[in-house]
Protein backbone atom coordinates (compact mmCIF):
# COMPACT_ATOMS: atom_id res chain seq x y z
CA UNK A 1 0.00 0.00 0.00
CA UNK A 2 1.61 3.03 -1.02
CA UNK A 3 1.48 6.92 1.21
CA UNK A 4 -1.68 7.68 -0.69
CA UNK A 5 -3.27 4.64 0.15
CA UNK A 6 -2.48 4.99 3.60
CA UNK A 7 -3.31 9.05 3.88
CA UNK A 8 -6.74 7.83 2.01
CA UNK A 9 -7.87 5.20 4.84
CA UNK A 10 -6.53 7.92 7.53
CA UNK A 11 -8.84 10.20 5.72
CA UNK A 12 -11.85 8.05 5.76
CA UNK A 13 -11.40 7.09 9.39
CA UNK A 14 -11.65 11.00 10.21
CA UNK A 15 -14.64 10.77 8.87
CA UNK A 16 -18.40 10.81 10.54
CA UNK A 17 -18.93 7.20 11.79
CA UNK A 18 -22.68 7.11 11.91
CA UNK A 19 -23.70 4.00 13.82
CA UNK A 20 -27.55 2.08 14.46
CA UNK A 21 -30.22 3.56 16.87
CA UNK A 22 -30.04 2.64 19.70
CA UNK A 23 -33.88 1.77 19.55
CA UNK A 24 -32.20 -0.86 16.51
CA UNK A 25 -29.44 -1.81 19.41
CA UNK A 26 -32.17 -3.33 21.84
CA UNK A 27 -34.14 -4.92 18.79
CA UNK A 28 -31.06 -7.21 17.94
CA UNK A 29 -29.99 -7.91 20.97
CA UNK A 30 -33.54 -8.45 22.81
CA UNK A 31 -33.62 -10.78 19.84
CA UNK A 32 -30.68 -12.77 20.36
CA UNK A 33 -31.36 -13.09 24.03
CA UNK A 34 -34.76 -14.15 22.95
CA UNK A 35 -33.51 -16.73 20.66
CA UNK A 36 -30.92 -18.21 23.04
CA UNK A 37 -33.77 -18.22 26.15
CA UNK A 38 -36.26 -20.35 23.69
CA UNK A 39 -33.85 -22.87 22.19
CA UNK A 40 -34.89 -23.25 17.90
CA UNK A 41 -37.47 -26.36 17.17
CA UNK A 42 -38.18 -27.31 14.51
CA UNK A 43 -41.77 -27.22 13.49
CA UNK A 44 -43.15 -30.48 11.94
CA UNK A 45 -46.31 -30.17 9.12
CA UNK A 46 -48.47 -31.25 12.19
CA UNK A 47 -47.18 -28.64 14.72
CA UNK A 48 -49.31 -25.44 15.02
CA UNK A 49 -52.76 -24.93 15.95
CA UNK A 50 -53.84 -25.76 12.68
CA UNK A 51 -55.15 -29.77 13.32
CA UNK A 52 -57.35 -28.58 16.22
CA UNK A 53 -59.20 -25.80 13.97
CA UNK A 54 -59.39 -28.02 11.52
CA UNK A 55 -60.93 -30.86 13.85
CA UNK A 56 -63.17 -28.33 15.32
CA UNK A 57 -64.36 -27.68 11.53
CA UNK A 58 -65.19 -31.05 10.62
CA UNK A 59 -66.95 -32.21 13.53
CA UNK A 60 -69.10 -28.41 13.42
CA UNK A 61 -69.72 -29.58 9.20
CA UNK A 62 -70.61 -33.02 9.95
CA UNK A 63 -73.05 -31.97 12.55
CA UNK A 64 -74.75 -29.84 10.32
CA UNK A 65 -75.24 -32.45 7.85
CA UNK A 66 -76.01 -35.54 9.68
CA UNK A 67 -78.20 -33.92 12.12
CA UNK A 68 -81.18 -33.14 9.73
CA UNK A 69 -79.96 -36.65 7.86
CA UNK A 70 -80.50 -38.72 11.14
CA UNK A 71 -83.77 -36.72 12.47
CA UNK A 72 -84.85 -37.72 8.82
CA UNK A 73 -84.85 -41.64 8.77
CA UNK A 74 -85.69 -41.85 12.82
CA UNK A 75 -89.21 -42.70 12.45
CA UNK A 76 -87.92 -44.96 9.48
CA UNK A 77 -85.92 -46.57 12.12
CA UNK A 78 -88.48 -47.36 14.67
CA UNK A 79 -90.57 -48.83 12.19
CA UNK A 80 -87.95 -51.14 10.99
CA UNK A 81 -86.94 -51.95 14.43
CA UNK A 82 -90.79 -53.00 15.62
CA UNK A 83 -90.79 -54.49 12.39
CA UNK A 84 -87.35 -56.68 13.03
CA UNK A 85 -88.71 -57.46 16.85
CA UNK A 86 -91.61 -59.19 15.71
CA UNK A 87 -89.71 -61.63 12.86
CA UNK A 88 -86.92 -62.39 15.44
CA UNK A 89 -87.46 -65.47 16.98
CA UNK A 90 -86.66 -66.07 20.76
CA UNK A 91 -83.28 -65.85 21.91
CA UNK A 92 -81.86 -69.33 22.28
CA UNK A 93 -78.60 -69.87 23.81
CA UNK A 94 -78.32 -73.10 25.11
CA UNK A 95 -78.31 -75.97 22.58
CA UNK A 96 -80.78 -78.08 24.07
CA UNK A 97 -82.98 -74.88 24.30
CA UNK A 98 -81.95 -74.66 20.46
CA UNK A 99 -83.32 -78.29 20.03
CA UNK A 100 -86.52 -77.77 21.73
CA UNK A 101 -87.68 -74.69 19.74
CA UNK A 102 -86.75 -76.87 16.27
CA UNK A 103 -88.93 -79.35 17.74
CA UNK A 104 -91.85 -76.85 18.56
CA UNK A 105 -91.28 -75.53 15.00
CA UNK A 106 -91.61 -78.63 13.38
CA UNK A 107 -94.66 -79.84 15.21
CA UNK A 108 -96.21 -76.38 14.32
CA UNK A 109 -95.19 -77.34 10.37
CA UNK A 110 -97.10 -80.87 10.97
CA UNK A 111 -99.84 -79.63 12.64
CA UNK A 112 -100.46 -76.71 10.52
CA UNK A 113 -101.10 -74.49 13.32
CA UNK A 114 -98.65 -71.52 14.12
CA UNK A 115 -100.56 -71.03 17.56
CA UNK A 116 -99.18 -71.47 20.98
CA UNK A 117 -98.44 -74.74 22.82
CA UNK A 118 -101.50 -74.06 24.89
CA UNK A 119 -103.41 -73.44 21.77
CA UNK A 120 -103.63 -76.72 19.68
CA UNK A 121 -103.91 -78.65 22.73
CA UNK A 122 -107.05 -76.58 24.02
CA UNK A 123 -108.75 -76.49 20.08
CA UNK A 124 -108.47 -80.21 20.01
CA UNK A 125 -110.21 -80.78 23.16
CA UNK A 126 -112.85 -78.84 22.15
CA UNK A 127 -113.20 -80.53 18.83
CA UNK A 128 -113.14 -83.47 20.74
CA UNK A 129 -116.57 -82.85 22.57
CA UNK A 130 -118.02 -80.60 20.07
CA UNK A 131 -120.55 -83.10 18.90
CA UNK A 132 -120.87 -84.15 22.70
CA UNK A 133 -121.60 -80.14 23.47
CA UNK A 134 -124.34 -80.68 20.92
CA UNK A 135 -126.75 -82.85 22.91
CA UNK A 136 -128.93 -81.62 24.90
CA UNK A 137 -127.72 -80.29 28.47
CA UNK A 138 -130.05 -82.62 30.41
CA UNK A 139 -129.36 -85.75 29.07
CA UNK A 140 -126.47 -87.22 31.34
CA UNK A 141 -123.96 -89.14 30.20
CA UNK A 142 -124.83 -92.04 31.21
CA UNK A 143 -127.96 -92.10 29.48
CA UNK A 144 -126.27 -91.11 26.15
CA UNK A 145 -123.76 -94.34 26.53
CA UNK A 146 -126.87 -95.84 26.56
CA UNK A 147 -128.87 -94.27 24.34
CA UNK A 148 -126.38 -94.41 21.85
CA UNK A 149 -127.32 -98.13 20.38
CA UNK A 150 -130.78 -97.70 20.02
CA UNK A 151 -129.96 -94.17 17.91
CA UNK A 152 -127.34 -95.86 15.98
CA UNK A 153 -124.95 -93.64 16.94
CA UNK A 154 -121.29 -94.07 18.10
CA UNK A 155 -121.10 -93.77 22.02
CA UNK A 156 -119.10 -90.76 23.37
CA UNK A 157 -116.97 -93.37 24.53
CA UNK A 158 -116.18 -94.87 21.35
CA UNK A 159 -115.95 -91.65 19.18
CA UNK A 160 -113.65 -90.55 21.67
CA UNK A 161 -111.70 -94.29 21.36
CA UNK A 162 -112.04 -93.59 17.48
CA UNK A 163 -111.20 -89.61 17.51
CA UNK A 164 -107.80 -90.75 19.08
CA UNK A 165 -106.79 -93.02 17.75
CA UNK A 166 -106.50 -90.64 14.58
CA UNK A 167 -104.08 -88.77 16.43
CA UNK A 168 -100.57 -88.99 16.53
CA UNK A 169 -99.05 -89.98 19.64
CA UNK A 170 -97.02 -86.60 19.75
CA UNK A 171 -100.12 -85.33 19.24
CA UNK A 172 -101.86 -87.35 22.10
CA UNK A 173 -98.69 -86.70 24.40
CA UNK A 174 -99.45 -82.55 23.59
CA UNK A 175 -102.88 -82.81 24.43
CA UNK A 176 -102.14 -85.08 27.57
CA UNK A 177 -99.55 -82.17 28.72
CA UNK A 178 -102.06 -79.19 28.02
CA UNK A 179 -104.97 -80.95 29.71
CA UNK A 180 -102.04 -81.21 32.80
CA UNK A 181 -101.47 -77.58 32.45
CA UNK A 182 -102.50 -75.08 35.10
CA UNK A 183 -103.58 -72.90 32.51
CA UNK A 184 -106.26 -74.95 30.38
CA UNK A 185 -109.25 -73.61 29.67
CA UNK A 186 -111.77 -76.24 30.17
CA UNK A 187 -115.73 -75.18 29.15
CA UNK A 188 -118.50 -76.24 31.29
CA UNK A 189 -119.17 -79.67 29.61
CA UNK A 190 -115.01 -80.49 29.50
CA UNK A 191 -115.55 -80.28 33.18
CA UNK A 192 -118.77 -82.05 33.23
CA UNK A 193 -116.70 -84.39 31.47
CA UNK A 194 -113.94 -84.52 33.69
CA UNK A 195 -116.23 -84.80 36.92
CA UNK A 196 -118.18 -87.95 35.57
CA UNK A 197 -114.39 -89.92 34.79
CA UNK A 198 -113.08 -88.72 38.71
CA UNK A 199 -116.54 -90.27 39.65
CA UNK A 200 -116.21 -93.37 37.76
CA UNK A 201 -112.93 -93.55 39.24
CA UNK A 202 -114.25 -93.47 42.57
CA UNK A 203 -112.42 -89.89 43.13
CA UNK A 204 -115.78 -88.10 44.44
CA UNK A 205 -113.38 -85.77 46.35
CA UNK A 206 -112.01 -84.94 43.59
CA UNK A 207 -115.07 -84.82 41.86
CA UNK A 208 -117.04 -82.22 44.44
CA UNK A 209 -114.11 -80.24 44.07
CA UNK A 210 -113.93 -79.66 40.33
CA UNK A 211 -117.84 -79.45 41.10
CA UNK A 212 -117.01 -76.22 43.12
CA UNK A 213 -114.54 -74.63 41.00
CA UNK A 214 -117.03 -74.80 37.96
CA UNK A 215 -119.53 -73.34 40.09
CA UNK A 216 -116.90 -70.66 40.83
CA UNK A 217 -116.00 -70.19 37.44
CA UNK A 218 -119.40 -70.66 35.92
CA UNK A 219 -122.12 -69.32 38.60
CA UNK A 220 -124.84 -69.26 36.40
CA UNK A 221 -124.18 -72.47 34.49
CA UNK A 222 -126.58 -75.02 35.56
CA UNK A 223 -124.62 -78.72 36.21
CA UNK A 224 -126.06 -81.71 34.58
CA UNK A 225 -128.97 -82.96 37.38
CA UNK A 226 -127.64 -86.83 36.29
CA UNK A 227 -123.96 -86.10 37.23
CA UNK A 228 -124.99 -84.83 40.67
CA UNK A 229 -127.29 -87.78 41.41
CA UNK A 230 -124.26 -90.18 40.09
CA UNK A 231 -121.56 -87.74 42.68
CA UNK A 232 -124.48 -88.39 45.32
CA UNK A 233 -124.88 -91.93 45.04
CA UNK A 234 -121.42 -92.54 45.52
CA UNK A 235 -121.00 -91.10 48.53
CA UNK A 236 -123.53 -93.57 49.70
CA UNK B 1 -10.67 -8.29 28.75
CA UNK B 2 -13.75 -8.60 26.24
CA UNK B 3 -10.93 -7.84 23.31
CA UNK B 4 -9.17 -10.81 24.36
CA UNK B 5 -11.85 -13.39 23.45
CA UNK B 6 -12.03 -14.06 19.51
CA UNK B 7 -14.84 -13.67 17.54
CA UNK B 8 -15.14 -16.85 16.58
CA UNK B 9 -14.89 -17.88 20.44
CA UNK B 10 -17.55 -15.58 21.15
CA UNK B 11 -19.84 -16.36 19.09
CA UNK B 12 -19.14 -20.32 19.67
CA UNK B 13 -20.29 -19.08 23.57
CA UNK B 14 -23.88 -17.48 22.03
CA UNK B 15 -24.31 -21.07 20.12
CA UNK B 16 -24.08 -22.61 23.75
CA UNK B 17 -26.24 -19.91 25.21
CA UNK B 18 -24.34 -17.32 26.18
CA UNK B 19 -26.38 -14.09 24.89
CA UNK B 20 -23.64 -11.32 26.98
CA UNK B 21 -20.90 -13.39 24.31
CA UNK B 22 -23.43 -12.12 21.09
CA UNK B 23 -23.62 -8.48 23.13
CA UNK B 24 -19.91 -8.43 23.06
CA UNK B 25 -19.54 -9.57 19.00
CA UNK B 26 -22.20 -7.04 18.42
CA UNK B 27 -20.67 -3.85 19.87
CA UNK B 28 -17.53 -4.84 18.06
CA UNK B 29 -19.45 -5.42 14.58
CA UNK B 30 -22.35 -3.43 14.74
CA UNK B 31 -20.40 -0.14 13.65
CA UNK B 32 -18.20 -1.05 10.53
CA UNK B 33 -21.23 -3.43 9.52
CA UNK B 34 -23.67 -0.66 10.08
CA UNK B 35 -21.67 1.68 7.59
CA UNK B 36 -20.94 -1.17 5.27
CA UNK B 37 -24.37 -1.14 4.17
CA UNK B 38 -25.13 2.42 4.23
CA UNK B 39 -22.35 3.16 1.81
CA UNK B 40 -23.82 0.90 -0.71
CA UNK B 41 -27.59 1.07 -0.07
CA UNK B 42 -30.54 4.18 0.53
CA UNK B 43 -30.48 5.34 3.98
CA UNK B 44 -34.27 4.28 3.88
CA UNK B 45 -33.21 0.53 3.82
CA UNK B 46 -30.25 0.32 6.08
CA UNK B 47 -31.93 -0.34 9.00
CA UNK B 48 -33.82 -2.69 7.84
CA UNK B 49 -30.65 -4.61 5.92
CA UNK B 50 -28.64 -3.88 9.10
CA UNK B 51 -31.39 -5.85 11.02
CA UNK B 52 -32.14 -8.90 8.86
CA UNK B 53 -28.14 -9.71 8.73
CA UNK B 54 -28.00 -9.90 12.64
CA UNK B 55 -30.93 -11.72 12.98
CA UNK B 56 -29.26 -14.09 10.19
CA UNK B 57 -26.41 -14.76 12.43
CA UNK B 58 -28.68 -15.09 15.37
CA UNK B 59 -30.94 -17.65 13.79
CA UNK B 60 -27.37 -19.50 12.14
CA UNK B 61 -25.88 -19.90 15.66
CA UNK B 62 -26.73 -23.67 15.98
CA UNK B 63 -24.85 -24.83 12.38
CA UNK B 64 -21.67 -22.38 12.97
CA UNK B 65 -18.89 -23.68 12.20
CA UNK B 66 -15.26 -22.06 12.76
CA UNK B 67 -14.57 -22.80 9.06
CA UNK B 68 -13.76 -19.26 8.28
CA UNK B 69 -12.85 -15.85 10.87
CA UNK B 70 -16.22 -14.80 11.74
CA UNK B 71 -15.98 -11.14 10.22
CA UNK B 72 -15.67 -13.17 6.84
CA UNK B 73 -18.96 -15.06 7.54
CA UNK B 74 -20.32 -11.66 8.71
CA UNK B 75 -19.40 -9.60 5.80
CA UNK B 76 -20.44 -13.08 3.65
CA UNK B 77 -23.95 -12.59 4.87
CA UNK B 78 -24.45 -9.11 4.57
CA UNK B 79 -23.05 -9.34 1.24
CA UNK B 80 -25.56 -11.57 0.20
CA UNK B 81 -28.15 -9.58 1.84
CA UNK B 82 -27.28 -6.46 -0.10
CA UNK B 83 -27.44 -8.34 -3.24
CA UNK B 84 -30.66 -10.10 -2.33
CA UNK B 85 -31.84 -6.08 -1.48
CA UNK B 86 -30.68 -5.35 -4.93
CA UNK B 87 -32.37 -7.92 -6.78
CA UNK B 88 -35.84 -7.63 -5.40
CA UNK B 89 -35.92 -3.85 -5.59
CA UNK B 90 -34.76 -4.27 -9.12
CA UNK B 91 -32.55 -2.14 -8.69
CA UNK B 92 -28.52 -1.70 -9.45
CA UNK B 93 -26.54 -0.65 -6.33
CA UNK B 94 -26.91 3.20 -5.93
CA UNK B 95 -24.78 5.86 -3.95
CA UNK B 96 -26.22 6.71 -0.66
CA UNK B 97 -26.35 9.82 -0.81
CA UNK B 98 -27.71 11.10 -4.12
CA UNK B 99 -28.74 14.74 -3.73
CA UNK B 100 -25.43 15.40 -2.80
CA UNK B 101 -23.81 12.96 -6.01
CA UNK B 102 -26.71 14.71 -8.32
CA UNK B 103 -23.99 17.75 -8.27
CA UNK B 104 -21.30 15.26 -9.14
CA UNK B 105 -20.38 14.82 -12.84
CA UNK B 106 -21.34 11.33 -14.48
CA UNK B 107 -17.91 10.81 -15.64
CA UNK B 108 -16.53 10.38 -11.84
CA UNK B 109 -14.84 13.46 -11.45
CA UNK B 110 -16.47 16.25 -8.86
CA UNK B 111 -16.50 19.51 -10.31
CA UNK B 112 -14.77 22.43 -9.47
CA UNK B 113 -17.79 24.22 -8.60
CA UNK B 114 -18.68 22.05 -6.36
CA UNK B 115 -15.65 22.40 -3.57
CA UNK B 116 -17.01 25.43 -1.73
CA UNK B 117 -19.97 23.38 -0.95
CA UNK B 118 -17.81 20.35 0.40
CA UNK B 119 -15.32 22.12 2.18
CA UNK B 120 -14.64 19.01 4.42
CA UNK B 121 -12.04 16.47 2.78
CA UNK B 122 -13.92 14.31 4.73
CA UNK B 123 -16.93 14.68 3.26
CA UNK B 124 -15.44 14.62 -0.43
CA UNK B 125 -13.78 11.71 0.04
CA UNK B 126 -17.39 9.59 1.15
CA UNK B 127 -18.45 11.52 -1.88
CA UNK B 128 -15.74 9.77 -3.97
CA UNK B 129 -16.66 6.59 -2.93
CA UNK B 130 -19.85 6.60 -2.96
CA UNK B 131 -19.12 6.73 -6.47
CA UNK B 132 -16.99 4.18 -6.86
CA UNK B 133 -18.20 1.22 -9.21
CA UNK B 134 -19.54 -1.17 -7.05
CA UNK B 135 -16.94 -3.71 -6.92
CA UNK B 136 -14.55 -1.23 -6.45
CA UNK B 137 -16.66 -0.16 -3.64
CA UNK B 138 -17.26 -3.33 -1.60
CA UNK B 139 -13.15 -4.32 -1.89
CA UNK B 140 -12.74 -0.70 -0.20
CA UNK B 141 -14.99 -0.58 2.45
CA UNK B 142 -14.33 -4.00 3.22
CA UNK B 143 -10.94 -3.42 3.54
CA UNK B 144 -11.64 -0.18 5.49
CA UNK B 145 -14.84 -0.81 7.35
CA UNK B 146 -14.36 -4.46 7.99
CA UNK B 147 -10.71 -4.54 8.27
CA UNK B 148 -9.86 -7.54 5.84
CA UNK B 149 -6.95 -8.56 4.13
CA UNK B 150 -7.05 -9.14 0.25
CA UNK B 151 -7.07 -12.53 0.63
CA UNK B 152 -10.54 -12.38 2.88
CA UNK B 153 -11.98 -10.14 0.60
CA UNK B 154 -11.48 -12.53 -1.93
CA UNK B 155 -13.07 -15.57 -0.19
CA UNK B 156 -16.03 -12.81 1.26
CA UNK B 157 -16.72 -11.49 -2.39
CA UNK B 158 -16.03 -15.09 -3.84
CA UNK B 159 -13.58 -14.21 -6.11
CA UNK B 160 -9.28 -14.50 -6.79
CA UNK B 161 -7.22 -13.16 -4.90
CA UNK B 162 -5.72 -11.70 -8.00
CA UNK B 163 -8.96 -9.52 -8.44
CA UNK B 164 -9.74 -8.90 -5.02
CA UNK B 165 -6.30 -7.22 -5.30
CA UNK B 166 -6.92 -5.54 -8.51
CA UNK B 167 -10.20 -4.13 -7.68
CA UNK B 168 -8.78 -3.09 -4.12
CA UNK B 169 -6.00 -1.06 -6.41
CA UNK B 170 -8.58 0.54 -8.80
CA UNK B 171 -10.49 1.56 -6.21
CA UNK B 172 -7.45 3.89 -4.33
CA UNK B 173 -6.75 4.89 -7.65
CA UNK B 174 -10.22 6.20 -8.47
CA UNK B 175 -10.38 7.86 -4.81
CA UNK B 176 -6.69 9.49 -5.36
CA UNK B 177 -7.93 10.81 -8.81
CA UNK B 178 -10.98 12.19 -7.59
CA UNK B 179 -9.45 13.90 -4.81
CA UNK B 180 -6.61 14.99 -7.26
CA UNK B 181 -9.32 17.33 -9.05
CA UNK B 182 -10.48 18.95 -6.26
CA UNK B 183 -7.32 19.87 -5.04
CA UNK B 184 -5.94 21.21 -8.47
CA UNK B 185 -9.09 23.52 -8.48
Amino acid sequence: MSTDDEQISSLYHQADQPGPSKMLDDAILTASQDAVNKPATTRGPFSGSWPAAASIAAVIVITIILVPILKQEEPQQELMQTARDESKPPELTGEPELNAYRATETKKKTMGTPAPASGPAMLLEEDLFVDDLAVPAASSISSRAARAPATGETSFTEKKEHLESGISATERSSMQAADSAPFAIHTPEMWEVKISRLIEQGDVKAAKAEIEKLNKQYPKYQINRSLLEKLDSSYE
Amino acid sequence: MDDEISDENLMMNYCSGDADAFEVLYQRHKGPLYRFILRQCRQEFVEELFQDIWLKVINSRMSYQVIATFKTWLYHIARNRIIDHYRRQNLRPVDNDSDALSSISGDQHIQPENQLETNNQHELLILAVANLPRDQKEAFLLKEEAGLGVEEIAITTGVTYETAKSRLRYAFKNLRQQLEIIHEH
